[in-house]
């Protein structure tokens, strides 16, 4: 059922956990890969690879925290699940503010420990797509001339052809045969779909468009 | 030229030789002056007889005349010269006669040239020529002077004179010489008075002085010959004496010394002179015999020798003074002033006399007089002599003073018998009858009144002495005054009642004890503590009342104190009362011992401290209680750690169990896999039981159970329970402990929690440490003294000076969650294991907190 591609990362300094850990998640289908620290993980981990992280919040050196944020700036942010011994409310709030999938205690029931594991899964899937698209769309973007740059921003900014004739010192014509480039190359027909695909590609902040 | 005239110049001459000869002595020896006056009288006896000579054969009445009035010089000087010599020579004559002499010669001579012819003649008419002896010799004719009367009263006086002089030598022994003397100037007076009356009567030719005189010169030639012989003799006498004197002062040892007082020249003989250290030729005088006197005697002496010239006469001293050989030596000198005629003193003559043998038997007899006397006084001894015949009874100085009764006060048998004490009289009386008809003595034990009323006590012993009829003669004894040890056994019975008051109403409870354990006095307390009767006591024996977990708490102590190497020692057991309940009792045990040094027995004070004992127990129990409160306290912070601690295994063994399960679901089930399961889950619940086990053990009440500890182990197993926590808080340990320390006598859950205590306190200190600088180390150490260190050292802020003497103070705290007794609580722990803790600052930052524990004994066989 699963892709193959998707690995449950499980990082944790107590080797018999670790251990009980990876014997439940791969009796369970799920393809796991087991990690002693956090920079173990960090340095041996498939760039590309997809899933989550299952990590010890307690951990000697870098701990489960210091795990997250390295992820949250590296190209490929996994999710990540804490599973902790004995788990305190400012720790954990401190995790989940960073984007943690879940705080878990050590001794949570497997099905909990699974579920956390599919939504984190899922979220992966999804936040690895939006990034596709979104990289799919800076890619058109980033085809165009740097006039129809300038053109494009004028016009995101909602100023009309004379206006933008007047502000870049060209003529009318010529403004209006970049805005025609632009929106061939972007494959949008409207002023509309053009401000959607600005605020998808991140050019545009989405408050600034409403 | 006839005979006459040669007789009489021959005459002349002798009398001129005697003269001078005589003069010649005088000049040497001016005091000597009888040898002057008979030089005179010689000379003038000399001028007489020229004179006469010459007138002898005058010519004419008017030379005659001349010659004559000449004459009249040498008989006046004569004659005088004869009167004083006569004084000197017997050292007898009166010297008025001699001076009314003198006065009628003067006269004679006054009369004799103021008168145109002489003394003796108014006119000399003619001169009739005589023959005399074959010569033809002139004699004068003429009428007598009218003052010849004097010339005849100063011959007699001269008579009177000589002869009262020879009379008194005569009876001062002097016979010979007044005899001869007297004799031959009477003899010469008289031939010369019946000479001059025949002359005058025209008889003879003149007073023919020359026969006359020559009498007495003779006499006085033979006289001085004499003299002469009888010196030498003195003089060879005086060598023999003087040798055999020398002889004898050297034999004798006797000093013997004449000091010129006018030359200050001093003569000692050879033993004096080696007694100062003079040399045989060296002058002496007395300033330097003076010096080589003991320094404390020098001017005494000098006082006693010029009071002895002053008057006395008489020198009498003793002295000392050190010898050439250094050693001292006491003299005794006598001496005698010799003084001239006027009584000033010529010299002193004397001796001395090395007394130092008779000063040093003397002083020794007065010494061991003295001891003698001392040790009578000391020892109260008194002796008494009774001489029965003629009751008299001499007494000892200290017998005297025993009695009370005045030194030297007379006693007799009545006085002894009335200083007895009524009540020993008849015992007394008793005692001497039958000393006296048994003719022996015995012992004397009575009672003395004094006459200020004490009594003394008096011991002795007495002896009876008699004579060869075997009747008692003297009775003798010596008593001894025992009152001091009368009253001291009298004061000893009474301090031994009030010790024996004091033994019943002690208020500990006192045994005299056996060294086998028997008691052989036991106090009326030490009933009341054990609660036994005296039969029932006598009968059990400490060991018998003392709880049986109890019985040896003393047995090294008191083997020791039986071994004589304690003098006493304390301790603190149970005993069983009769009734039941236990009584705790503390008791010191010292021994008495007899005058060998041997025990005689054991003294054993106990006390009742059984309430005492109790609220010991109570606050110990107080103590294990907030001890425990505490741990409980410092495990509630840790709870979190330790919930992670927990959680660990407790989640391996969910994991795997689920995985097992599913594992089971499989078909068919991986059974290799399943058995792996299986292994880690009884692994983690191993684990897991082992944090419970820790945390239970701190959780528990405890009593302090102390035993050999290694100290490794025990910082382990407090690191272990603290690595959550160290890991929360990102704080690295390390450990020190070096391989061979010896282990600690502790209890491990109490010294757990000190380590804890400390720890945890070390965590909180480095809190505002940058992260990466929180560093913890445990070290240990055997000090000096033999106890084992351990430190906490944290590389925290460090304490403030001015808290530092109070972090182990309670409720001190700078923690908002901390209870403030954790390092007090410590404190207690330590300080109950008989370490000590202290804290103090590194210099390169943070704290470090020390405790000692005292080492294990060596492990040994074990």
């Amino acid at each position: 059922v699963r892709e193959p591609a998707e690995v449950v990362f499980v990082v944790d300094d107590d080797p018999s956990y670790l251990t009980s850990v990876e014997r439940q998640l791969r009796a369970a289908g799920y393809t796991v890969m087991c990690f002693t620290s956090a920079r173990e993980f960090l340095a041996q981990r498939p760039p590309q690879a997809r899933g989550c992280v299952v990590s010890d919040l307690r951990m000697p050196g870098m701990d489960g925290i210091a795990l997250q944020e390295a992820l949250a700036h590296s190209g490929n942010p996994l999710p990540t699940i804490f599973l902790t011994g004995h788990g305190d409310i400012p720790t954990s709030v401190e995790a989940m503010r960073n984007g943690a999938e879940d705080f878990l205690v050590k001794t949570a029931p497997g099905e909990v420990l699974r579920a956390a594991i599919e939504r984190a899964l899922e979220r992966d899937a999804r936040e690895d797509a939006d990034r596709s698209r979104c990289s799919e769309l800076r890619e058109r973007f980033t085809s165009l001339t740097p006039r129809e740059s300038q053109v494009l921003a004028h016009v995101l900014d909602g100023r009309l052809n004379k206006q933008i004739a007047a502000d870049l010192g060209i003529d009318e014509r010529s403004v209006k045969r970049h805005r025609t480039n632009l929106t061939r190359k972007l494959g949008v027909d409207s002023l509309a779909e053009l401000v959607r695909l600005a605020v998808e590609a991140g050019i545009l902040p989405a408050a600034e468009s409403q | 030229m006839g005979w006459t005239i040669a007789t009489w110049s021959a005459a002349a001459g002798a009398c001129l030789t005697l003269g001078g000869v005589h003069l010649f002595v005088w000049l040497r020896q001016r005091e000597e002056r009888e040898n002057l006056w008979f030089s005179l009288a010689a000379v003038s006896a000399a001028g007489i007889i020229l004179l006469e000579s010459w007138a002898m054969h005058a010519q004419s009445p008017a030379q005659y005349t001349v010659l004559l009035r000449w004459m009249h010089v040498p008989a006046a000087t004569g004659m005088i010269s004869l009167a004083w010599f006569t004084c000197c020579y017997l050292g007898a004559g009166r010297a008025w006669l001699a001076w009314v002499i003198t006065t009628l010669r003067v006269a004679v001579l006054a009369v004799n040239f103021s008168s145109p012819s002489n003394a003796s003649f108014r006119e000399i008419v003619a001169l009739r020529s005589v023959p005399f002896l074959g010569d033809s010799l002139v004699v004068p004719v003429g009428t007598a002077g009218p003052f010849r009367w004097l010339i005849q009263a100063s011959t007699l006086l001269l008579l009177v004179l000589v002869l009262d002089a020879a009379a008194k030598a005569w009876k001062q022994n002097r016979r010979r010489r007044s005899l001869r003397l007297g004799g031959a100037i009477s003899l010469t007076i008289v031939l010369s008075l019946v000479c001059s009356q025949l002359m005058t009567w025209g008889i003879l030719p003149g007073p023919l002085v020359a026969v006359t005189f020559l009498p007495v010169v003779m006499v006085m030639g033979l006289e001085l010959s004499l003299e002469l012989i009888r010196t030498k003799q003195i003089f060879q006498e005086s060598l023999t004496l003087q040798e055999r004197m020398r002889l004898a002062a050297k034999a004798a040892n006797l000093g013997m010394w004449e000091w010129d007082v006018a030359r200050n020249e001093l003569w000692t003989n050879e033993v004096s002179r080696a007694r100062y250290g003079f040399a045989p030729s060296e002058p002496m005088d007395l300033d330097r015999v003076l010096q080589s006197l003991h320094a404390d005697d020098r001017e005494r002496v000098r006082h006693t020798i010029e009071s002895a010239l002053g008057g006395e006469g008489e020198l009498k001293t003793e002295y000392h003074a050190i010898t050439q050989d250094g050693e001292t030596r006491w003299f005794e000198a006598f001496g005698q002033v010799e003084r001239d005629p006027h009584g000033r003193p010529l010299l002193i003559r004397g001796v001395s006399m090395d007394i130092t043998e008779r000063r040093r038997a003397e002083e020794e007899l007065r010494t061991s007089q003295e001891h003698l006397l001392r040790a009578q006084r000391l020892a109260r001894i008194g002796y008494f002599h009774w001489h029965l015949a003629s009751d008299v009874m001499t007494w000892s100085d200290e017998m005297y003073r025993i009695y009370g009764v005045a030194l030297g006060t007379e006693m007799n048998g009545e006085r002894f018998k009335a200083s007895m004490h009524p009540e020993v009289l008849e015992y007394h009386e008793q005692t001497f009858a039958e000393w006296r008809r048994r003719c022996r003595g015995g012992p004397l034990d009575y009672r003395v009144i004094r006459p200020d009323g004490s009594i003394a006590y008096v011991t002795g012993i007495g002896e009876v002495e008699c004579d060869e009829m075997g009747e008692p003669a003297a009775i003798t004894g010596t008593i001894q005054d025992v009152t001091p040890a009368k009253l001291a056994a009298s004061e000893l019975q009474a301090s031994e009642a009030r010790f024996r008051a004091t033994f019943e109403q002690a208020a500990v409870g006192i045994a005299h004890m056996a060294p086998d354990g028997r008691f052989l006095r036991i106090n009326q307390k030490f009933f009341d503590i054990v609660g036994y009767s005296e039969t029932e006591m006598k009968e059990r024996t400490f060991q018998d009342i003392t709880h049986p977990e109890d019985r040896n708490v003393d047995a090294e102590q008191a083997e020791r104190l039986l071994r004589g190497e304690t003098e006493t020692y304390t301790a603190e057991k149970r005993c069983l009362r009769k009734d039941g309940p236990v009584v705790w009792v503390s008791l010191t045990v010292s021994p008495v011992r007899n005058r060998d040094g041997q025990l005689d027995w054991l003294m054993v004070v106990v006390e009742d401290v059984t309430s005492r004992k109790e609220s010991e127990e109570e606050l110990r129990e107080q103590r294990t209680e907030l001890s425990h409160a505490q741990r409980i306290s410092s495990l509630g912070q840790l709870s979190s750690a330790l919930a992670h601690e927990l959680n660990q295994p407790l989640g391996a063994i969910l994991r795997n169990a689920e995985a097992a399960q599913l594992f089971l679901q499989q078909d068919p089930p991986d059974l290799e896999e399943l058995r792996v399961i299986l292994e880690d889950i009884q692994r983690d619940e191993q684990r897991a039981a082992s944090v419970i086990q820790r945390m239970r053990s701190l959780l528990r009440r405890h009593e302090l159970n102390a035993e050999p500890l290694a100290v490794d182990g025990l910082v382990r197993q407090v690191a272990e329970l603290l690595r959550g926590e160290f890991q929360s808080r990102r704080v690295t340990l390390k450990v020190e402990v070096p391989p061979d320390l010896p282990r600690v006598l502790g209890d491990r859950v109490h010294l757990q929690q000190v380590l804890l205590n400390l720890l945890l306190n070390s965590l909180d200190e480095m809190e505002e440490q940058p992260e990466g600088q929180r560093q913890l180390a445990i070290q240990s150490a055997r000090t000096r003294d033999g106890m084992i260190e351990l430190a906490v050292i944290d590389s925290g802020v460090g304490i403030p000076p001015d808290r530092l003497p109070h972090v182990f103070d309670p409720f001190i705290t700078t923690k908002a969650e901390g209870t403030g007794i954790g390092l007090s609580i410590s404190k207690t722990i330590v300080e109950m294991h008989g370490g000590r803790i202290w804290a103090e600052n590194n210099r390169e930052g943070g704290a470090t907190f020390r405790f000692t524990l005292k080492a294990a004994p060596a492990a040994g066989a074990s």
